[in-house]
């Protein structure tokens, strides 16, 4: 009995703080965490699938359209009409992208072609997005983010200070009845 | 661990000749690792829950990197497109196969009507109908038509078409694509 006593004393006096517990909760935390983390950001862009509209309302829509942007996505371009009249005529605009993954300088000329088409008509901010069925997803959200704001580090920020380009984007081909 | 250092106390033993008579206790500061996991365990937590882990986590699902664009993803169901299947909140819904025709990915045939997966429609039906039964109880719970597409970068148009009109017929018509924000 007097043995154990004195043992009992020691430890207190030592002050030993068992931290064995501890680490083996954080050792396990740490790799678990680490595995399920995100190094990165999500952010999501926003579009809207076409509605048809309504027979009775039908009458009430300008023909032509009074602004008609279309962004035509081909496999190997990124193609520009607005207020085409002839469905089949060329482009306005057009960007030629043979590689499989767009190139910063190819995004950076179609959004600077699309600024001068905010310029021309500041008020505007429908957009119709037609991709060709083998272009990659890739290629099309690139598109629908450099169609929808302008970058915070961009001239043209003095012009749209809330930095809307086309945000009410509609994807083409399809069609929701 | 001693009260003032933090060591850890190990008892080394003297080896060689003549050795086993003495040993000798050699203090193990462990403080800057405890220091180090505690910030590493914080900030790992706090990324964390900082977004929505079916979002970033998926191993199959490369997302697109895009440049401008800092929007948030909001609380709404997810609809997640790898090379492999259709996920609907993680759940899976449909198969995805490289069509033997073209060598392109595609749904089977057996999941198409029409242009549409109806499989993918009834499911997402019935997440549209709860919200909005829950709206009529609670209408500051407003049920906007809106789903975050989650789909691999590498996915082709083609594959998207029908999960898209599928989700406009559901009452979804607001696409909320999620991708890599690079800013």
């Amino acid at each position: 009995m007097a043995k154990r006593a004195k043992v009992d004393t020691e430890t207190e006096e030592g002050g030993d703080l068992n931290l064995t517990p501890f680490l083996d909760v954080m050792i396990t935390l740490i790799p678990f965490l680490m595995l399920t983390a995100s190094f990165f950001s999500v952010v999501v862009l926003e579009a809207k699938l076409p509605t048809p509209i309504k027979p009775e309302t039908m009458q009430n829509v300008p023909m032509p359209p009074p602004f008609d942007l279309v962004i035509q996505v081909p496999k190997d371009s990124i193609k520009i009409y607005l207020n085409n009249k002839d469905p089949l005529g060329p482009p306005q605009f057009s960007v030629p992208t043979p590689d499989t993954a767009y190139t910063a300088a190819q995004l950076d000329d179609f959004h600077n072609k699309l600024v001068e088409i905010k310029k021309q008509f500041p008020k505007e901010e429908r957009l119709a997005l037609d991709a060709h069925p083998s272009v990659r997803w890739e290629k099309i959200s690139q598109i629908i983010d450099r169609a929808r704001n302008i970058g915070s580090d961009e001239p043209a920020v003095k012009d749209f200070p809330d930095r809307r380009l086309f945000p009410n984007i509609a994807m083409k081909g399809v069609y929701v009845p | 661990m001693s009260a003032g250092g933090g060591g850890q106390v190990v008892k080394a033993s003297k080896f060689g000749r003549g050795g086993g008579a003495t040993q000798k206790e050699v203090h193990l500061n462990l403080t800057p690792m405890i220091d180090l996991m505690t910030i590493l365990v914080v900030y790992l937590i706090m990324s964390f829950s900082a977004d929505p882990a079916t979002l970033a986590n998926s191993k199959d699902i490369q997302l697109s990197e895009i440049k401008i664009t800092q929007e948030k993803p909001g609380e709404v169901s997810v609809l997640s497109l790898s090379p492999k299947a259709v996920l609907l909140d993680g759940r899976e819904i449909l198969p995805v196969i490289v069509n033997p025709k073209d060598g392109q990915l595609d749904f089977p045939d057996s999941a198409y009507s029409g242009f549409e997966l109806p499989l993918l429609k009834d499911a997402l039906g019935k997440i549209s109908e709860n919200a909005k039964a829950v709206e009529k109880i609670n209408p500051s719970k407003k049920f906007k038509g809106e789903i975050i597409i989650h789909a691999d970068r590498g996915v082709p148009f083609a594959v998207l078409k029908p999960v898209m009109r599928s989700a406009g017929n559901a009452g979804f018509r607001t696409l909320k694509i999620a991708a890599k924000g690079l800013n």
